[in-house]
């Protein structure tokens, strides 16, 4: 893979920079969040002040800076989704990959596995499972990639069925090339746009997933992350509320928004830079 | 060690020994599609395999790099690289031997190079799987020479570009640049230029034949104006067996095979007599699960006897070089 070929065609995607500008500045606050801000808990004394200089996101029923809990929370989904996001990948690719690729008895196998997941009812089931395993927030994020995967398999094994019958596959085999090398660069390179579009899909439903868990109150209770302000908004009235404090569920709203959208747009303009026709 | 043949001459580099393929149908029986093939390619020497579509040419070739479907069984017979049978080779001694003794390139320049990967990354792969010794620099230069031996123009600067930068043509010159990277004993060529238009074809036919003499060189295609241009030697084939086998001069201005004949009518030329229609044989290749029994090319021929429909021909010899598989020759009819 040419890195500098990579890079220049990835700067002219306009769209594709903000996606990684928003996306780096996530990680950065998620990172960095206890340099800058406390944590916050206990109970503030201003009690649902609107947006203001010293609160620039208002507060909340308890009067903690909303500014704080989003900073928090988005350390949380950066956790969430990277967990989700690495098993996701750590299952499905492999599993896409070997039975796309050899077909047969394993391929039937794995196809198998991967239909019966896609049509369990997902949300219940995770809901039962972080029920029982208990409310941490890594059970969350476990629960959420280990369902993760199966649309990851079957895009990685869709695209490797298509690839596998391409002539130069033959010809990589007629020259000798070892199979798995085929199957780890000559294959995955060229299945990498749908898979890297995937996994940041993964990355935004699985904050989405993460928040729903929270709103129904099956999130971790003792961390912040935006579906947990999202369910306190919830629970105090907030959302029904007149006059309404807008600032308390509004502002985690739109986290949870510019997140996915930032993580799309830096997929699909990934996938357009690893594409070599598109760089010209 | 090689089982002493006779007929095997010491420069024989690549011999296929009685060898029989057949594939297994629904109900797990084997239906034949090649019969009891032997001939050899020479060193330094090309040999063409002409035939119809579906004959068992390109089954032919894949047999000799191991790389047939699963579906598809070696029912007898051998092949020999120099003195090793390739059929008791494991995968991975295979893996060594394509690409670094035989290599082979494809009838579809457009997509046999991976559309995401440089050319030069493809070729260096080849070097680097092959030739381990090379240092990257090393590599690199190679590539680069490679392609201004296939002649790419300005190569130092192509290197770098990615398959859809060429055109057909070029591509398979680039294929042809991998395959010859680790010099290899033996080239296989499955209908190389039927994909280009004709000038394409030309150039890449003229190609091949600057390269030719560095190794040795086996040639499929349907096209016997390339095999006269390039061949010494002729395998005519016909539904998986070899009807007729002799040098190039023999086959185009002499055939005796029925099958051989009508190939050679078919053929359209601009001198001689205006004919109102180009010849053609009659009818086409059947499918390998209904090969008839016999000869296998009874149904179509125009000199078919009673004996031809029950028993199959031997493979009877000519003269030294020229052998032909059919009941006109056999002697059975003396």
């Amino acid at each position: 893979m040419n890195q500098r070929s990579f890079a220049s065609a990835f700067r002219k995607n306009r769209l594709g920079l903000v996606g990684l500008a928003g996306v780096a500045i996530f990680l950065l606050v998620g990172l960095i969040a206890p340099i800058f801000v406390p944590y916050p808990k206990g109970y503030g004394t201003e009690i649902m002040v609107s947006p203001s200089l010293t609160h620039i996101f208002g507060t909340d029923g308890l009067g903690l800076d909303i500014l704080s809990e989003i900073i928090w929370g988005a350390r949380t989904s950066i956790y969430v989704s990277s967990i989700a996001v690495l098993l996701a990948f750590a299952i499905g690719v492999p599993a896409g990959l070997v039975s796309g690729y050899f077909r047969g008895v394993p391929g039937s196998i794995i196809d198998t596995l991967i239909d019966v997941f896609l049509t369990l009812p997902v949300l219940p089931l995770i809901i039962v499972i972080a029920a029982v395993v208990g409310s941490s927030i890594t059970n969350v994020a476990v629960v959420i990639g280990l369902f993760s995967w199966p649309s990851l398999a079957r895009v990685t094994r869709n695209a490797t069925l298509r690839v596998t019958e391409m002539q130069f596959i033959e010809a990589a085999r007629c020259l000798g090339i070892k199979q798995r090398v085929i199957l780890f660069k000559h294959i995955l390179i060229v299945i990498a746009g749908p898979i890297l579009v995937n996994l940041t899909l993964i990355m935004a439903t699985s904050v989405l997933s993460e928040a729903g868990l929270s709103f129904l109150g099956l999130g971790d209770p003792s961390t912040w992350s935006w579906g947990t302000i999202i369910k306190k908004a919830w629970d105090a009235g907030a959302i029904i509320d007149t006059p309404n404090p807008y600032w308390w569920w509004f502002t985690p709203s739109i986290s949870i928004i510019l997140y996915v959208v930032c993580f799309n747009l830096l997929g699909n303009a990934i996938n357009d830079a690893l594409n070599p026709k598109s760089r010209d | 060690m090689r089982e002493v043949q006779g007929r095997q001459a010491p420069d024989d580099i690549l011999i296929f020994d009685n060898y029989s393929a057949g594939y297994l149908d629904d109900d797990g029986h084997i239906i034949n599609l090649l019969d009891s093939l032997s001939f050899s390619v020479k060193e330094g020497r090309a040999l063409g395999i002409v035939g119809e579509s579906g004959c068992g040419k390109s089954i032919t070739g894949l047999s000799a790099i191991r790389l047939l479907s699963k579906q598809l069984v070696v029912q007898g017979g051998a092949i020999f690289l120099g003195n090793e049978n390739l059929l008791e080779k494991t995968e991975r001694e295979m893996q060594d031997i394509r690409g670094g003794k035989i290599a082979m390139i494809f009838q579809e320049p457009m997509t046999s190079l991976n559309p995401v990967l440089s050319v030069g990354f493809q070729i260096e792969e080849v070097l680097a799987r092959h030739r381990p010794e090379l240092s990257p620099d090393d590599r690199r230069s190679s590539a680069i020479e490679l392609l201004r031996e296939v002649g790419i123009s300005a190569p130092e600067k192509r290197v770098e570009d990615y398959p859809h930068q060429f055109s057909g043509g070029m591509r398979q010159r680039v294929m042809i640049a991998m395959a010859i990277a680790c010099h290899p004993l033996l080239l296989i060529a499955d209908e190389p230029t039927t994909a280009l238009d004709v000038t394409i074809q030309a150039q890449v036919l003229a190609l091949m034949k600057r390269l030719k003499g560095r190794g040795s060189l086996m040639l499929i295609t349907h096209n016997l104006g390339i095999i006269a241009d390039l061949c010494e030697e002729v395998l005519v084939m016909y539904a998986g067996r070899i009807v007729e086998k002799a040098d190039v001069e023999t086959i185009l201005k002499k055939p005796i095979h029925p099958y051989t004949q009508g190939l050679i009518a078919s053929i359209p030329t601009l001198r001689g007599e205006r004919q109102k229609f180009l010849y053609s044989i009659p009818g086409m290749v059947p499918a390998a699960k209904n090969f008839p029994s016999g000869c296998r090319f009874h149904p179509r021929c125009d000199r078919c006897m009673d004996l031809c429909r029950v028993e199959a021909p031997p493979l009877t010899k000519i003269r030294d070089g020229h052998s032909v598989r059919c009941h006109l020759y056999s002697g059975a009819l003396s």
